[in-house]
């Protein structure tokens, strides 16, 4: 039998989120979820998980945490990300400019560009200290 | 995360096979200095094995670039799988760097 929700809370860091990644990566291909869904959950999870890693807490403490649910659904995958860290909404991010050349290109600041190009639909709530975010992949049959 | 260097006619051809992601990009990133340091100016980099790529491992290929054009070397890339070239794509990178399907084309690619 499937399972259809995933959902463990880990600390900010990066060894935190390779395992996550793993984890993640494992459920996705025990409920035969492969390829394109698959590489755009995944990425959407490293991405968001590194800025809270990168920027949500100002102190590192082992109480930091980060709870991450994804959840199979008959037509869709729904990643949600929750913090407690600072208030943060990537929706409100300025997207970079990526007609540059090698120039003109900064370095970084294509996560969350990535992230919402790759997926269907992006929620953000702030409520009770948390950032909620809500991350959709459709699935196609 | 596997990285395979090899040399041919002064290029050096660097695959990497599995994921370049936040965890294993530091990795790459000292193997492509360490060719940079000892004074390569052509980088084939082979993507044909690499399965996922984030933000993180773009950084990585920019930084990288960058060395390279300030040396006057020259970069190319081949090989890139379905998500990867979504990803290439998205973040305007496919116009950034030379990108060939196969690697014999691209070493034609530094010939010129």
């Amino acid at each position: 039998m499937n399972r259809k929700t995933f959902t463990a809370t880990i600390k900010t860091d990066f060894t935190a989120l390779e395992d996550i990644g793993t984890a993640v990566r494992e459920f996705l291909t025990a409920a035969q979820v492969g390829g394109e869904a698959a590489y755009k959950i995944e990425l959407a999870l490293e991405e968001m998980v590194t800025n809270v890693i990168k920027y949500g807490y100002d102190v590192p403490d082992d109480a930091n945490s980060v709870t991450v649910t994804v959840s199979l659904l008959p037509d869709r995958i729904v990643l949600a990300i929750a913090d407690t860290g600072h208030e943060f909404n990537p929706l409100l991010a300025a997207p970079p400019d990526t007609a540059g050349g090698l120039d003109e290109r900064p370095i970084g600041g294509v996560g969350i560009h990535l992230t919402r190009k790759m997926t269907d639909a992006m929620t953000y709530s702030r409520h009770n200290g948390r950032n909620l975010l809500s991350i959709t992949v459709k699935l196609t049959p | 995360m596997e990285i395979t260097q090899q040399q041919s006619d002064g290029i050096a051809i660097i695959a990497l096979d599995g994921r370049l992601d936040a965890v294993t990009s530091a990795d790459a990133e000292r193997e492509f200095n360490s060719v940079l340091d000892s004074g390569r100016e052509k980088l084939l980099i082979d993507l044909s094995h690499l399965e996922y790529i984030s933000s993180a491992g773009l950084r990585i290929l920019l930084v990288v670039a960058k060395r390279v054009q300030q040396k006057g070397g020259k970069i190319a890339l081949n090989g890139l799988t379905t998500g990867v070239r979504e990803v290439f794509e998205i973040s305007g990178f496919s116009a950034i760097f030379k990108i060939f399907d196969r690697r014999d084309d691209a070493l034609e690619f530094f010939k010129g």
